[in-house]
C-alpha cells in the first residue's frame, strides 16, 4: 500500500527537444517506494519519451533527475540499470532461439572462472521464476513460449538486476483477460515487497485495477497527478484530452459526389477483421483509434503495400484487389506512409528526384530518356504550390525539416494526380505552421473533387478536419460518426478504448 | 549538370567536401595517375608499351563489372558471374565447333542469352523466393559448372583453337585505328550503362531500389521486377564476357575464370559503389577496374616479389577505398542533419 514517505524518484521540469518538436516541455513526476504509478495520456503525449529519459536513452535538454534525494545524470542505459531502474517493453526484446536461463542471465551472467556457469544461472532462474509465481522451465526456449510469459521473463531479468523501479510499457496490450490477471497479481506482489512500479498503459482497467497514482500527460506538458480515488474514467479523459482546439483549421464547405471508394468486410488474419467504410468524392473522411488498432494495416492492404484474406476493395465502382503499391497508384489511389523517413522518402535524393518517382514515366521522353526538364518543370510546381522551405529543388530531403518533408511526400502525389488519398498521421513531428499548410492544402484537395481519408491519432485534428468520422479499437471498426458537428472528444475516446468481448 | 555540386540546403559556392562525397572516385582518379606516373617514370618506355595490353586484358572486366554495378546498385550481390562466363562461352563454343552456329552476331546472342536467363533465375529465387543473393549466387556458381557442357559431350574437356571459326578468332583481336574491337566493345558497354543508369527511368527505379527499397515501392517502383532486371542484366554482360573472353583467348575450360568473380566485385567497390546500395557510378567501376589491372602489370615491374606486392597493394587499396566510403558516408549524413532547419 502506497506510504506517504520520502519520494524514491523525483523527476523535475524534465524538457526534451527534438528536431522541429519539444517532445517533454517542464514535466515533472514523483515515485514512492512501494507503490504503482501510472502515467496516461494520448498517443505523442510524451509518455515514450520521458520514460527513454528516465532509463538514459535520451539525455533531457533540461531539468533534472532525482533518486534517493541525490541528482544523478544518465548519461547510459546502464546507468539507470546501475540504479535498480528496469524497464519492460510492450514488445519484450528477447532472444527467441535462447533458453529461458539465458535470457535472463544474459549480460550478467554467473561467472566460474572465466567460465559463464549455466548451471548457477538455471538455479537463479528457477528462483525467481518461482518468486513471480511463473510455471514454466528455465530451459524452455523462449520463442515457443507465449507473450504474457515472455514478460514474466523480462520482469524476471528485471529483478534479477535488483531492480527497485520497474517500468511497464503497455504491459497488458497483448495480453488476454487472464494473462492481465495474471500479471496483476505479479505487479501488486512486487509492489507490497517494495519495488516502485511505472504503469504506461491505455487500459483503464489497468489503471483503476493496479494503480495507486495516476500522473496525466498532455502535448508534452505534465497535467497533474491524483490519487486513484480522486478521478474516475470521465474524469482522467477530460484530462487527457483537455479543452485546446486551435483556430489553424479551414473552413470548409463540404460537397460530397460520388462514392470512390468502398470497403467492405475486409479482414487479415492477427491484424483486422472485418472492416467496412467508405469514401465519396470531395470527402475528408476521419479513421482514428488508438496507436495498434489496425488503422495503418487496413489501408495498407487496401493499397496493396500488404495483403487481405477476404473483403472486397471497390474503386470508382470497380472491383479492386491490388498486389503492388504501383497497381493502386495507377488506379488514381495514393497512400502518404506514416514513417517518413522509411517509408516514404529516399532521404539522400534530391527534391526534384522524390516528386518525380512514381512519375518517372511521364517524365521521359518516349518513356526512354529522361527529360532533366520536364522533371524539373513539374517538381518546381509542387515546391511552390505547396510553399516548400528549401533553397531549390535540388536540395537533398534528408536536409528538410518534418513539415517540409511532409509536403515533399504529398508533392509526390499530387504529382501522380491521385483521385483517393489516403494520409496516414499526415502531421505527426510537423510544426504548427506546416500543420496549417497540411489542411489548408486537404481542404483545397476536396473542394477539387479528390476524396481523402485520414487516419489519425489527434483528436482535435480527426473532429476539425473530417466530414465522417470511424473509430477503430483492436482490429475492428468500432463506430461511425456521421454527425461531426455535435461530436465530442469523450465519445470518440470511448469508442477507441479497447473493450472486453464477449465471446 | 553532372559536374555541379550538390547545394547542401543552405550556402551556395563550390564545397570540396560535398564535391567528394558526389564523385567517390575522383580520389581513386588520383591514385591511378600516380601509379601510372611512378611506374611511367622508374620503367622508361612502360605506359606507351603496356597500356594497350592492359585495356585488353581489362575489357571483359569492365564488362562484367557493369553488370555487376546493377546488382550492387540494388543492394544485391552476384558471386556466380565468373560461373556464367563459363558456361556461356562453352555451350556457344560447342555450338560454333559442331557447326551449328558461325556468326558473331549469332555467337554474342547465344553468350548473352544464357547469361541473361541464369540471371533472370537468380533474380527471381531472390525476388519471389526472398533468398539471400548470396546464397542464391553461390548455388548458381555449383549449378553453373555443372551444366557446362564439355564433360559429358564427345568425351571433351574443353574447347580449342581449333573448334573456333578462323573470322571469331580474327574478329575480337582486329584492330580499328590501333585499338582492337575486344576494346571497342567494352567501351560500348560501359557508355550505354552508363547512359542507362542515369538517363531512364529504369535506370533511376535501380538507384531508387537500393537507396531505399520500401520507400520505393511505396512510391510505385515495381522493386521485384527491378531486382530480376538487375540480375537479368548482370547475367547477360557475364555471359557477353564469356564470348570475348572466347575470342581473345581462343579457348574455354571448366574453371577458367574461377576467382573472376571477386576481381570484378573489387573493381567496383573500389570504384566507390557502395555493397549496401544506391550509390555507385560506371566512372567509378571504369576507374577501379583500370586501376587493378594496372597494379597487376606495373607491380611486377617495380617489386621482385611481384606476386606477394600485387596483393598487397589490392588488399590496402580496397580497405582504404571502403573506409573512405564509410567516412564520406557519415560526412553526407551529417552535413545533411545539420541542413535540417530546426
Amino acid at each position: 500500500m502506497p506510504q506517504a514517505s520520502q519520494p524514491l524518484l523525483e523527476m523535475r521540469n524534465i524538457t526534451k527537444i527534438f528536431p522541429g518538436v519539444r517532445a517533454l516541455d517542464g514535466v515533472s513526476f514523483d515515485l514512492r517506494p512501494g507503490e504503482i504509478h501510472a502515467i496516461v495520456g494520448e498517443n505523442g503525449a510524451g509518455k515514450s519519451t520521458f520514460i527513454k529519459v528516465l532509463t538514459g536513452v535520451h539525455q533531457p535538454d533540461g531539468g533534472e533527475i532525482i533518486l534517493d534525494g541525490r541528482p544523478i545524470v544518465m548519461s547510459n542505459p546502464n546507468v539507470a540499470i546501475h540504479h535498480g531502474i528496469a524497464a519492460i517493453y510492450q514488445h519484450a526484446a528477447s532472444y527467441p532461439d535462447l533458453s529461458v536461463a539465458e535470457n535472463i542471465f544474459i549480460g550478467h551472467e554467473f561467472k566460474t572462472g572465466p567460465f559463464v556457469s549455466w548451471i548457477k544461472a538455471r538455479r537463479a532462474a528457477q528462483k525467481l521464476l518461482d518468486e513471480i509465481g511463473a510455471n514454466f522451465s528455465p530451459n524452455a526456449s523462449v520463442g515457443s513460449l507465449s507473450v504474457a510469459q515472455q514478460q514474466m521473463i523480462e520482469i524476471a531479468k528485471a529483478l534479477s538486476q535488483n531492480a527497485r523501479i520497474l517500468i511497464m510499457d503497455e504491459p497488458t496490450a497483448a495480453l488476454s483477460k487472464k494473462e492481465s490477471e495474471e500479471l496483476y497479481s505479479i505487479a501488486r506482489g512486487l509492489r507490497d515487497k517494495g519495488v516502485a512500479i511505472i504503469l504506461i498503459s491505455h487500459r483503464f482497467e489497468d489503471i483503476f485495477g493496479l494503480a495507486d497514482r495516476c500522473t496525466v500527460f498532455r502535448d508534452a506538458h505534465y497535467i497533474g497527478t491524483w490519487g486513484i480515488d480522486e478521478v474516475n474514467e470521465s474524469l482522467l479523459v477530460h484530462h487527457m484530452v483537455g479543452h485546446a482546439i486551435e483556430h489553424y483549421y479551414p473552413e470548409r464547405d463540404p460537397h460530397p459526389g460520388e462514392e470512390i471508394l468502398k470497403v467492405e468486410h475486409l479482414s487479415r488474419t492477427g491484424y483486422f477483421k472485418d472492416v467496412s467504410f467508405t469514401l465519396r468524392a470531395g470527402e475528408i473522411v476521419g479513421l482514428t483509434g488508438l496507436v495498434g488498432a489496425g488503422r495503418t494495416e487496413v489501408v495498407e492492404a487496401v493499397c496493396g503495400v500488404t495483403r487481405f484474406d477476404s473483403g472486397t476493395v471497390t474503386v470508382e465502382g470497380k472491383p479492386q484487389h491490388f498486389r503492388d503499391p504501383r497497381d493502386s497508384m495507377d488506379n488514381g489511389i495514393g497512400l502518404l506512409p506514416e514513417d517518413r523517413q522509411k517509408q516514404g522518402l529516399l532521404l539522400p535524393w534530391s527534391i526534384n528526384r522524390n516528386i518525380t518517382l512514381p512519375i518517372i514515366d511521364k517524365c521521359s521522353k518516349a518513356k526512354l530518356f529522361l527529360s532533366g526538364k520536364s522533371e524539373r518543370s513539374i517538381s518546381n510546381k509542387e515546391k511552390d504550390q505547396l510553399a516548400i522551405k528549401a533553397p531549390d529543388v535540388e536540395t537533398a530531403a534528408g536536409t528538410l525539416s518534418g513539415g517540409n518533408q511532409q509536403k515533399v511526400v504529398i508533392g509526390k502525389q499530387l504529382a501522380a494526380s491521385s483521385r483517393i488519398i489516403i494520409l496516414d498521421e499526415p502531421t505527426k513531428g510537423v510544426d504548427i505552421g506546416s500543420k496549417a499548410a497540411i489542411y489548408e492544402l486537404m481542404a483545397e484537395l476536396a473542394s477539387q473533387g479528390v476524396g481523402i481519408l485520414m487516419i489519425s491519432s489527434e483528436m482535435p485534428e480527426v473532429m476539425n478536419m473530417s466530414d465522417r468520422i470511424y473509430v477503430m479499437s483492436e482490429g475492428r471498426v468500432t463506430k461511425e460518426f456521421t454527425n461531426v458537428k455535435d461530436l465530442t472528444q469523450q465519445q470518440i475516446l470511448e469508442a477507441a478504448m479497447p473493450q472486453e468481448r464477449t465471446a | 549538370m553532372d559536374k555541379k555540386p550538390v547545394k547542401n540546403g543552405r550556402a551556395g559556392g563550390f564545397n570540396l567536401l560535398s564535391f567528394v562525397i558526389e564523385h567517390r572516385e575522383i580520389p581513386l582518379l588520383g591514385v591511378l595517375v600516380l601509379l601510372l606516373a611512378g611506374v611511367s617514370i622508374a620503367v622508361p618506355g612502360y605506359f606507351s608499351g603496356n597500356y594497350m595490353n592492359i585495356l585488353k586484358n581489362s575489357s571483359m572486366n569492365l564488362v562484367m563489372a557493369s553488370g555487376m554495378l546493377c546488382v550492387l546498385l540494388i543492394g544485391s550481390i552476384d558471386i556466380s558471374v565468373a560461373a556464367v562466363l563459363e558456361l556461356a562461352a562453352a555451350i556457344a563454343g560447342v555450338l560454333m565447333r559442331d557447326s551449328k552456329i558461325s556468326s558473331m552476331i549469332g555467337m554474342f546472342a547465344i553468350g548473352i542469352g544464357v547469361g541473361a536467363l541464369i540471371g533472370f533465375v537468380n533474380g527471381a529465387v531472390m525476388s519471389f523466393g526472398r533468398v539471400l543473393p548470396i546464397i542464391v549466387t553461390l548455388g548458381m556458381t555449383y549449378l553453373a559448372r555443372a551444366l557446362i557442357p564439355m564433360d559429358f559431350i564427345l568425351g571433351m574437356n574443353k574447347i580449342a583453337r581449333i573448334d573456333l571459326t578462323d573470322y571469331f578468332k580474327e574478329f575480337i583481336l582486329h584492330e580499328y585505328l590501333g585499338i582492337p574491337v575486344i576494346v571497342y566493345i567494352a567501351l560500348a558497354v560501359v557508355v550505354i550503362m552508363g547512359l542507362f543508369l542515369k538517363y531512364t527511368p529504369v535506370g533511376r527505379s535501380i538507384y531508387a531500389t537500393g537507396s531505399n527499397e520500401e520507400a520505393a515501392r511505396m512510391r510505385g517502383v515495381k522493386v521485384k521486377w527491378i531486382k530480376v532486371l538487375a540480375h537479368v542484366i548482370c547475367g547477360g554482360m557475364a555471359g557477353m564476357a564469356g564470348i570475348m573472353r572466347l575470342g581473345y583467348y581462343n579457348a574455354i575450360e571448366k574453371g577458367a575464370a574461377n576467382g573472376q568473380e571477386m576481381y570484378v566485385i573489387a573493381a567496383c567497390v573500389l570504384g566507390g559503389v557502395s555493397v549496401m546500395g544506391g550509390y555507385g557510378k560506371i566512372t567509378g567501376v571504369v576507374i577501379g577496374a583500370l586501376l587493378i589491372a594496372t597494379i597487376d602489370s606495373a607491380i611486377p615491374q617495380l617489386f621482385m616479389n611481384a606476386t606477394m606486392m600485387k596483393e598487397f597493394f589490392k588488399g590496402i587499396l580496397i580497405l582504404m577505398a571502403i573506409l573512405l566510403n564509410v567516412l564520406l558516408q557519415r560526412a553526407a549524413t551529417k552535413r545533411n542533419l545539420k541542413g535540417r532547419d530546426i
